[in-house]
């Protein structure tokens, strides 16, 4: 006993001597400018990201011993990448996996060398993933090949960036005399040499290649480089990340020298003909800060969720103004924290930040806000409850669901690199979407209520659905068809029956059918409110299902995976609880339309 | 009942008291008729989605979205629309945006019945500097020749649509009654290719194989040839079970042997049952030289050989075997009925006999290596020779040895051994599948053949599961029969190489398929030729962030011109759009890829392309004037 007591201790000792080995590098680091998934961004933002890919979190497990943020850890990493190698940081959760690891149930975490002893494996699984990838053949994987996978895409993950890879400082083409040189030195035994030779001369090929850290540190095939000079800024900062000592001062010279070096690699564009608004500055960087700083869709459902409660207050019979004017309000500033994290998305990445679920949910929730607004000035307080569920909802959803789906500002497929059509096609078919949400949750309200009070559903109540409807019918039909013409102009048809499109027209008719047998006297109030309830799920099937359940057709851009057992069991809830609500709520005799 | 529906029930009621047609008509505009249409097209559409995801795009475009009765569909969908603005003539001011919707849909339906199934929409690959007429399609094109005539038009078919994907209906049914999975697929109607009366050329299409391996594989028939399929499992010391290392058919006749790894396998095929008997006997094999088993009519002499004690006379039933000469050569090997070196072969020991009648009736001089008879000669003796080192590569005593003798009786008889170990194992296999452990139970690595025995064997292609969405990369297999003369033929034949249809003693068929083609320069007049093109990356990665084409236009008459083209701003030239896609590999003659990287294009005419954005227009704006005329009572307008 006493014997595991000293190992126990010692192995606390050890931890603790590591974490105290590595410094806590000042905040002014996590500003630094670095190029990281093709995108010139804080450290500190890289950094979230790449302690996300090793550690499947955002900051380092309690296995790892140690209290650090990502942005001193990613640094540390850079500056030291031995320190690591013995630190637990890659999860090993999924017990199948541990199992054909050969690991017992208490080792879910290995470290990068422990890791390194299954690369065969790690090899042997990628090999079967890059073999089903180019030829096509299946070769599906068990959930325990696949979790095995994923930790080694993890591992070496780790393993770059431990190597001094995995984001880059200086590009190489730093200004017109580094794009000379680098074409002259093609035949140079350096790094980027294949590159440069297959760019013939070209220098817009040359453009994309950087160096990265291990590279700055070398120095290798850089000599004659005229941008030679803008390694002492980047050396020096990698060495104050080592030590701790002037990293505030080394930093603000590093990112004054990316900056030039950046303002030197535009220069070339623009004698190129390139136009790139994206160029890394100052402003971009402390908007991006920002960002993350103030988490604005954060304490927009925050707000939101005040708006609700107001709102809930200014439904209830007898309710003053006041409530209702808080509701308001609040909802108006829950709108505007959403334009806010939705400006900055598009400033930082530079699209129409609707490009993947997490963008789509958080601009859904700053649409019902704006909805519920306008419809809620003068309407029933119902709108206003809608849009703060709304609000509330997608933006609190948008915080829970995993930070990979989305929440990093990712790289874009080519074909989605049009501002136009984000902004139009994209932009009015997630907006349709709120209509239907706003509908879905006043459906609900309304059944609810009148099974409580054992009456149909007013007309007057089914009429405020029926708008919700309207609106989101308008929106979906146009939205779809400015799709078919992006359609036309980027893939040479139309309509082509793409999953997406089909599930966008399958919303539209489902939408349809209850309008038009309102008309033949078939659907009343009560089944005009049911159909808001019950619509909504083909909204949930083209926005999630689609990509994450069926994962088939030309949108693969937006593929996913999880939450099926979330949202499949809700919809499952839903429609039994509407169902058994229909069955509660007594029949309208007359069959008169509101 | 409401107000609309009031409204409504009253313009049904003017076609109500008509002749019969008017009332059809009023049918056929209902509400009623338009919400069954809609909920009819929510299900198929959806239905069609999990049909993609099962069987891709092209697939299901044939099964449903270009199927006669889903055009039928929206057919009746537009006469609905159609018939339901008519019935409200006169039409008044609310009636304003109900027309102007409608309207806008009958357009949007009239865009896309322009366009057509028959638009082009098809690939075209293009070579830096080098000119491009060619739009890859979806169908393939059968082309042939027979006697020295080849037809002026291929027939092209479309071979998705015979592959064996299940209608609508029967996709529907799949939670009664499981689908097959894809693989070959007989039609049950073969399609005539070509049929030039009683005394010329009939080829039919008789089956389709769309995700075929490369090479065939055999299935038993009714005749045919012995083929074994071979798969060799091994289970590595901590590993979970058995993985496949190899798997592939094997022909006893010919083959001489193959390694894998640390086995060795060799086949045989003999006529004499006693042979077979003598091969399965468990005694172990003479240190020297091995055993020779020797049949002639209808008795058996098993000889220990050695090489000391050659020359060695048998006497057989009536006939006098003399054993003459070893050789131990490596690289010695057979071909046809006779010897040649073969640098890299195996070590194959040779015994060259002589055999004659006990009564001293003329010779004939054969040899024998092990396992394989070297003369075909009527008359002459079968030989069975087991020899310790068989045809092993290396002559070390390591690793294991199985062989695969195919007997007279339709059964298959598999020895093996262990050299390392000394242990041995013997099995007889039926036709049908059988499986061997090969190791004993405490070795680190154990392995485990599977075989497939198939006595009579015709080829067939191999099925691979594929994903949905590439099945074009399968090789893609079809079962042609020729028939000339009365006599008649079958083969299954590739996709992208030249192949034969042999007819029994009459001319075989030579085959080409190909993909089918539309020749731009033919069709529209012109040609194209790709310049140069860059693919832009996301700064220090290999990510691709953007492709821009430059492009030349070679019209049959007037003066190239060079444009650019890129990824959402496609090149229009003579109604034929090209959209930008993604670098191809350009790939030789052979189908293998040269290292130059070309760029692929979309090519795609559209004459419906105007209706379908002026109907989309006028639809929106419908539906905002529909919106608007209603707004002041609230909605309780009719349209």
């Amino acid at each position: 006993m006493i014997r595991l007591l000293l190992a126990l201790l010692c192995t606390v000792g050890l931890a603790a001597g590591d974490a105290a080995a590595i410094p806590d590098l000042p905040k002014a680091i996590d500003g630094a400018p670095v190029l990281h998934q093709g995108r010139v961004k804080p450290l500190a933002v890289a950094a979230r990201e790449i302690i996300l890919g090793i550690t499947g979190r955002e900051g380092l497990p309690k296995d790892a011993g140690m209290d650090l943020r990502p942005a001193a850890v990613v640094a540390s990493m850079l500056a030291d990448g031995g320190r690591w190698r013995g630190v637990h940081l890659l999860p090993v959760a999924f017990a199948p996996a541990r199992e054909l690891l050969g690991l017992d149930d208490d080792h879910r975490w290995l470290s990068v060398d422990e890791a390194a002893s299954y690369r065969p494996r790690f090899v042997a699984l990628d090999q079967r993933r890059a073999r089903e990838r180019d030829s096509g053949v299946l070769d599906p994987m068990s959930p325990a090949e696949a979790a095995v996978l994923e930790l080694g895409d993890r591992w070496a993950l780790a393993e770059e960036i431990l190597a001094g890879g995995g984001l880059h400082l200086l590009p190489l083409v730093d200004g017109p005399a580094s794009a000379d040189w680098l074409v002259a030195s093609a035949t140079a035994a350096a790094p980027w040499a294949g590159e440069v030779q297959a760019a013939r001369g070209d220098r817009r090929r040359i453009l994309d290649l950087w160096l990265t850290p291990a590279e700055v540190r070398s120095g290798a095939g850089l000599t004659g480089w005229p941008g030679a000079p803008r390694l002492a800024p980047a050396t020096a900062w990698l060495d104050s990340l080592r030590t701790g000592q002037g990293a505030d001062a080394a930093t603000a010279v590093w990112a004054e020298t990316l900056y030039a070096a950046a303002a030197g690699r535009a220069e070339v564009q623009h004698q190129l003909g390139i136009w790139d608004d994206r160029q890394a500055t100052a402003d971009l960087i402390a908007v991006e800060m920002a960002y993350y700083q103030w988490r604005p869709f954060t304490w927009s459902w925050v707000i939101a969720a005040g708006a609700l409660v107001a709102a809930a207050f200014a439904l209830r019979a007898g309710a003053g103004p006041a409530a209702r004017r808080w509701a308001w309000w609040l909802l108006l500033a829950a709108a505007v924290a959403a334009a806010l994290g939705l400006a900055a998305r598009t400033v930082i990445g530079g699209m129409g930040a609707v490009t993947n679920l997490y963008e789509t949910l958080v601009f859904v929730g700053f649409v019902c806000a704006l909805l519920g607004l306008v419809f809620g000035w003068k309407g029933s307080p119902l709108y206003l409850v809608a849009g703060a569920t709304g609000a509330t909802l997608c933006a609190l959803i948008g915080d829970a669901i995993p930070p990979e789906q989305g929440r990093a500002l990712g790289p874009l497929m080519p074909v989605l690199r049009n501002r136009f059509w984000l902004w139009t096609h994209v932009k009015i078919i997630v907006a349709s979407y709120a209509a239907f949400l706003l509908a879905w949750v006043i459906g609900n309200i309304v059944l609810v209520r009148a099974w409580r009070q054992r009456r149909p559903v007013a007309a007057a109540e089914a009429q405020i659905c029926y708008r919700c409807i309207q609106v989101g019918l308008v929106l979906l039909i146009a939205g779809t068809l400015l799709g078919g013409a992006w359609a036309a102009e980027s893939w040479g048809r139309f309509w082509g029956w793409d999953p997406k499109e089909v599930f966008a027209l399958v919303a539209i008719l489902v939408y349809l059918i209850p309008l038009h047998l309102r008309y033949a006297g078939v659907v009343g109030p009560t089944g005009i409110a049911a159909w808001s309830v019950l619509g909504f799920l083909s909204v949930v099937m083209s926005w999630y299902g689609v990509n994450f359940l069926l994962g088939a057709g030309l949108h693969a851009y937006a593929f996913g995976s999880g939450g099926q057992q979330i949202v499949l069991p809700l919809c499952a809830l839903q429609v039994l609880w509407t169902a058994w609500l229909l069955a509660q709520v007594p029949k309208k005799t007359s069959s008169a339309a509101p | 009942m409401t107000a609309d529906a009031d409204r409504f029930r009253s313009s049904l009621d003017r076609t109500g008291g008509g002749p019969w047609w008017l009332r059809l008509f009023g049918w056929f505009s209902s509400l009623y008729l338009a919400a069954s249409l809609l909920a009819t097209l929510t299900v198929v559409i959806t239905v069609a989605t999990w049909y993609e995801k099962h069987y891709g795009r092209e697939a299901v475009a044939i099964h449903i979205y270009q199927a006669p009765w889903f055009d039928a569909l929206f057919l009746l969908l537009a006469v609905n629309v159609l018939g339901a603005a008519l019935v409200r003539w006169p039409w008044k001011r609310r009636h304003a945006g109900f027309v102007t919707v409608h309207a806008g849909l009958l357009m949007l339906i009239a865009g896309f019945w322009t366009s057509g199934h028959d638009r082009l929409d098809g690939m075209l690959r293009t070579e830096p500097g080098k000119e491009a007429s060619e739009i890859f399609l979806r169908q393939d094109e059968i082309r042939f020749t027979w006697n020295g005539r080849r037809p002026a038009t291929p027939p092209v078919v479309d071979t998705l649509a015979y592959a064996g994907m299940p209608s609508f209906p029967r996709y529907l049914a799949a939670p009664l009654a499981p689908l097959e999975p894809m693989g070959i697929h007989r039609l049950a109607r073969p399609l005539v290719l070509a049929d030039d009366g009683p005394s010329g050329l009939r080829l039919r299409l008789t089956g389709v194989c769309v995700n075929g391996a490369p090479e065939l594989g055999w299935e038993a028939a009714a005749e045919g040839v012995p083929r074994i399929r071979f798969r060799l499992e091994a289970m590595l010391p901590g590993a979970g079970g058995f993985q496949p290392q190899d798997d592939r058919w094997i022909d006893p006749v010919a083959a001489d042997g193959f390694g894998l790894g640390p086995l060795h396998v060799s086949t045989s095929r003999v006529q004499d049952p006693s042979l077979v008997a003598a091969f399965a006997d468990r005694a172990p094999v003479s240190a020297s030289d091995g055993v020779l088993a020797i049949a002639w009519n209808g008795a058996t002499a098993t000889v220990p050989l050695a090489a000391d004690r050659l020359p060695f006379t048998v006497d057989l039933g009536g006939r006098r075997i003399e054993l003459t000469a070893l050789y131990r050569r490596a690289g010695m090997s057979a071909d046809g009925g006779g010897l040649v070196d073969r640098p890299d072969g195996p070590e194959n020991p040779v015994l060259t006999f002589r055999s004659a009648t006990v009564a001293g009736g003329p010779g004939q001089d054969g040899a024998v290596m092990a396992r394989q008879h070297l003369t075909a000669a009527p008359g002459m003796p079968e030989i069975l020779w087991r020899h310790p080192l068989q045809d092993r590569a290396t002559p070390g005593q390591q690793g294991q040895d199985l062989h695969l003798l195919a007997g007279p009786d339709g059964v298959l008889t598999a020895r093996w051994r262990s050299h390392a170990r000394g242990t041995q194992g013997v099995e007889r296999i039926a036709p049908g599948e059988g499986s061997l452990a090969l190791t004993p139970a405490d070795a680190p690595m154990q392995l485990k053949a599977r075989l497939w025995w198939v006595p009579t064997a015709a080829p067939v292609p191999v099925p691979i599961p594929m994903k949905p969405e590439r099945l074009d990369s399968a090789t893609r297999w079809f079962e042609l029969e020729a028939t000339a003369g009365g006599r008649t033929g079958r083969a299954w034949v590739p996709r992208d190489a030249f192949a034969r249809v042999d007819i029994p003693g009459g001319e075989p068929v030579l085959v080409n398929i190909q993909r089918a083609k539309v020749d731009l320069r033919e069709r529209f007049g012109f040609a194209v030729r790709l310049e140069d093109y860059l693919q832009g990356k996301d700064p220090g990665t290999g990510r691709p962030a953007s492709y821009t084409s430059r492009v030349t236009i070679l019209p049959k008459a007037g003066a190239p011109t060079t444009h650019t083209i890129i990824m959402n701003e496609p090149l229009t030239h003579d109604g034929v759009w090209l959209f930008q896609t993604s670098p191809v590999p350009v790939l030789d003659d052979q189908g293998r890829p040269t290292g130059v990287d070309g760029m692929a294009f979309t090519a795609a005419t559209d004459p419906g392309l105007v209706l379908k954005y002026l109907g989309s227009t006028v639809l929106v704006f419908g539906i905002l004037l529909m919106y608007w005329l209603r707004r002041p009572r609230s909605g309780a307008a009719s349209p």
